[in-house]
């Protein structure tokens, strides 16, 4: 071997891991490791060894058909080397009875030996072994078909517990290691066989069903844990119609797994574990931010309603606060108001104290124009009539003293001069129309004197307008339902604005209490510390898979030839090369072609399956390694042969393999009449006359 | 021409002329032989002539009087004719003021009435008991109603009282007036002692117009007397 297959220590991996990250603190490294439950310490020597030493099977027949009906026990001596359960003749309960084994061995029935008729015919198993160099005994009682109850001694040497008879328990140096109840049967035998095997589990991840995609396009996955049941397929052995060279499943590579697993490839399993923390890891953080991007999303949406009625508010808010006017400014304006209304109101009284006095002046003079025309009418009236009689004394007065009047302007009545009273009409006209002038320009006088008080009225009611107006915009101001509204408003806004800081979430500038309730329900993005582990993992998961790789590669190569050797002895014809790869990937060539595994036959599927496995055990054994446990079920691996000579090739062949390797005991069943000659008669297991085992 | 035309006696006098004319009763047939020769008509007792020139000369105490009469009666044409006087500035240039109904008028009204008498216009008879004048008559001559009707017809400033003047008695006396009921109102039996105290009885120009946007308002809300 050419490639280094050393098995690096503990600390040698953590100084590869620290040198990869660069800057890494080895100690943190190590503490970051031991949080997610890895440890690399390395596969410490195992004695990987199982051997059956004898089955004790009790049970009622019921075929319901033949005589034979009845009570039945079974009580079969084993030990290591080549056993075939052998029969002449079908139906005589060969697989039965590796079924009834498989079932003590792995705390549940092997489903490809299970025979469905005859699953409650058992009512009580018993298997003596050596697990790991220690002897036990599997006690499970049916007390429903296929749900026992299990009882697992031990004892310091295994002939004690052989000495013991058919269900007894009891003996020198035997003891009671542990009971289960039928749910915890399984989980108890696997638990007791990966002990002491020193097996550790493979953990595989595997996609959840309707799960949702990632960004990455990754679904969701689950952690799916294989352990002892899982890794029996590597024991039992059968011609199913399935086509995975080694296990239940492909899922997580499984099969090269169990390769990885039974080679002893070291720190196999702690890679398994090592990718499921790594990808848990980054699938948790996947899932915060997926729900932190659902949260938002759903956050967004429940904040809209809120953002489109802070708009509206924030819009109304801004309308009222236009409409209300800079209350000085108000101030100002009544203020304006009101000293117009003064000026107009004293204006407006000079008007009316020049109109009335006007009007009086208009007044007088009308009144001494009707007076003037008045006096001037009676006189012309009466003036020029002569007197006639005395006023006084009634007497008529005669034209001699009428005469006198005109000769000696002496009056006529009481005899004294008349006065000198010049009677010129052109001066009497010229005083009338003197009076009408001052009458006409009085008139004029008043005329616009009642102008300028109306102009004055006008001015003084616009100016009382004005007042109104100012007074009424300052009290509409001053009013408490538009104040009270501006403040509801305002409010609103305010609450709206908390209400949608809550919803979204948004924490930037918030006041400290919202921001301490916000911390609270949004979800912190992923710290440094994350970071690191996911960094960590990476290249912890990097330098052990090349340590994993490189072991696999090597003995894989091994196995290659191996599995050649022992499928072309076994029988499967034509095969050129087989090349198992780190995917799982057999590559075998058969007739000189590219033959994927589905395309063999399913007998010479379990032909390569036993190559696989016994190519491991010789491998395991070459190399001084624990690898497979040793004991192989084999259930009719010359099924659907029809050439006579290639079974008892195959037949010759598994027992040859179960006498020369070290350490291998291989249980077989078979109808073959080759296994008469091949196998010693202590070494067949069959019922009266190769007919039924019971 | 004197500015003075208070105290000008023609201007009284042709008022006065006007006025007899207007109020006066005819003498009638046969002719009682105590009536003046030519008399056509005669106004008896100076007090009431007194009364009817009061309202004659001051148009506001008449538009008061009327909404007196108004307020009690509800007649619309009493507040109408009331309301002609005061939207007018008849209070202010038709009112000749007069001093408080003193005896002392009498003078006054003689000295216009001698005015008239001398040119045989109007003559006046005196009837007597032992002592004192028991009463007046004052008779208007054909000349005189010749001189009346003349100025009525040639100076509408003096026509002016020739229609109030047949208001006024149409209103005291009920003789008849356009719109008028023929109803006799108790102007004349009405005292002055309530007029204001005074040298010159003074104008309620301003409280009869106050008055009468009272009343107005009242009767345009319905308060309507009746």
């Amino acid at each position: 071997m050419s490639e280094d297959l050393s098995v690096p220590s503990e600390s040698e991996l953590h100084r590869r891991i620290t040198t990869r990250l660069g800057d890494a603190d080895p100690e943190e490294v190590t503490a970051i490791l031991a949080a997610h439950g890895l440890d690399l310490t390395p596969p410490l020597p195992a004695r990987r060894e199982l051997v059956v030493h004898r089955l004790y099977c009790e049970g009622v027949k019921r075929t319901g058909t033949t005589a034979k009906d009845g009570p039945f026990t079974l009580d079969i001596p084993l030990g290591p080397g080549p056993w075939v359960i052998a029969s002449e003749i079908n139906s005589a309960g060969k697989s039965s009875v590796l079924w009834a084994l498989s079932f003590a061995l792995r705390g549940e029935g092997f489903a490809g030996f299970r025979r469905p008729e005859t699953v409650g015919w058992f009512h009580y198993v018993r298997a003596d072994i050596e697990v790991g160099g220690v002897a036990a005994s599997v006690r499970l009682t049916f007390e429903r078909p296929g749900r026992p109850h299990a009882r697992l001694l031990s004892a310091d040497a295994l002939p004690a517990l052989l000495a013991l008879e058919g269900r007894s328990d009891e003996g020198p140096g035997v003891r009671v290691v542990s009971e289960a109840e039928p749910p915890e049967v399984e989980a108890l035998i696997s638990r007791f066989m990966m002990d002491r095997l020193g097996l550790r589990p493979i953990s595989v991840w595997t996609a959840e069903p309707g799960a949702p995609k990632g960004e990455d396009g990754q679904r969701d996955s689950t952690e799916q844990v294989h352990s002892w049941p899982s890794f029996f397929y590597a024991l039992a052995l059968n011609s199913a119609n399935d086509t995975i060279l080694l296990g239940p499943t492909t899922v997580g590579q499984l099969p090269v797994r169990l390769m990885q697993l039974f080679l002893n490839v070291p720190y196999a399993s702690e890679l398994t574990r090592l990718v499921t923390a790594r990808k848990a890891e980054l699938q948790e953080g996947s899932r915060i931010a997926r729900r932190a991007d659902e949260d938002t999303r759903a956050r967004e949406q429940k904040a809209e309603p809120l953002r489109a009625a802070l708009v509206d508010a924030q819009q109304r808010l801004r309308g009222l606060r236009d409409a209300q006017p800079d209350i000085t400014a108000l101030l100002q304006a009544v203020e304006r108001a009101a000293a117009q209304v003064v000026a107009c109101q004293d204006a407006h009284q000079i008007a009316a104290g020049q109109l009335e006095a006007a009007r009086k002046n208009r007044l007088t003079d009308q009144r001494a124009a009707r007076r003037a025309r008045q006096s001037s009418a009676a006189r012309l009236l009466l003036g020029a009539l002569d007197p006639e009689a005395c006023p006084r004394c009634d007497h008529d007065i005669d034209d001699a003293r009428r005469a006198i009047e005109d000769t000696d302007h002496r009056c006529s009545v009481c005899a004294n001069p008349l006065p000198e009273e010049p009677d010129d009409p052109e001066a009497a006209q010229a005083a009338l129309t003197r009076i009408d002038d001052r009458l006409a320009a009085s008139q004029a006088a008043e005329t616009r004197s009642k102008a300028a008080a109306d102009q004055a009225i006008l001015m003084l009611k616009r100016a009382r307008t004005a007042y109104a107006e100012a007074t009424a915009a300052l009290a509409a101001v001053r009013s408490g339902e538009a104040f009270t509204l501006l403040e509801q408003t305002q409010k609103e806004v305010s609450q709206l604005q908390g209400a949608l800081t809550l919803a979204a979430g948004e924490t930037t500038g918030v006041l400290p209490a919202l921001a301490a309730v916000l911390s609270e329900h949004v979800a912190q993005p992923a710290g440094p510390q994350s970071l690191t582990d996911e960094r960590v993992l990476a290249v912890a998961t990097e330098v052990v898979k090349e340590v994993v790789d490189t072991h696999s590669r090597a003995l894989f190569t091994e196995l290659n030839g191996e599995i050649l050797s022992i499928a072309q002895a076994l029988g499967v014809t034509n095969l050129g090369s087989v090349n198992l790869n780190l995917a799982g990937h057999l590559n075998a060539i058969k007739s000189g072609a590219k033959h994927p595994y589905a395309s063999f036959s399913p007998v010479d599927r379990l032909r390569m399956r036993i190559a696989a496995v016994v190519g491991m055990v010789r491998v395991g054994r070459r190399r001084g390694i624990a690898s497979h446990p040793g004991l192989l079920l084999v259930d009719a691996p010359t099924a659907d042969e029809v050439v006579p000579e290639t079974a008892r090739q195959v037949i010759q062949t598994l027992y040859d393999t179960g006498n020369d390797i070290p350490g291998i005991q291989m249980i077989i069943t078979s109808i073959e009449s080759a296994v008469w000659d091949i196998f010693p008669k202590d070494r067949i297991v069959t019922g009266v006359n190769g007919r039924e085992l019971f | 021409m004197s500015a003075d035309f208070e105290s000008d006696r023609f201007s009284d006098a042709i008022r006065l002329l006007l006025l007899i004319a207007a109020v006066a009763n005819p003498v009638g047939t046969p002719v009682g032989t105590d009536v003046p020769a030519n008399a056509v008509a005669v106004v008896h007792v100076e007090s009431r002539l007194q009364k009817l020139d009061f309202w004659l000369r001051n148009p506001d105490y008449l538009a008061d009087e009327l909404l007196n009469d108004y307020e009690r009666s509800g007649e619309t044409i009493l507040l109408d004719l009331a309301g002609q006087i005061l939207d007018s500035d008849e209070p202010e240039v038709c009112a000749i003021p007069m001093l408080r109904y003193l005896f002392g008028a009498f003078e006054y009204l003689d000295q216009a009435l001698s005015v008239l008498a001398a040119p045989r216009l109007v003559v006046v008879r005196q009837h007597r008991s032992q002592t004192r004048v028991i009463q007046d008559s004052y008779y208007l001559t054909g000349k005189g109603r010749q001189i009346a009707d003349q100025a009525t017809a040639q100076f509408p400033e003096l026509a002016w009282y020739t229609e109030r003047a047949l208001l006024v008695r149409a209103l005291a006396e009920a003789t008849g007036h356009t719109a008028l009921a023929l109803r006799k109102r108790q102007y004349l039996q009405r005292d002055y002692a309530q007029t204001p105290l005074g040298e010159t009885i003074p104008s309620i120009a301003d409280r009869a117009r106050e008055r009468l946007t009272a009343l107005r308002e009242a009767t345009s809300q319905g308060a309507v007397h009746e």
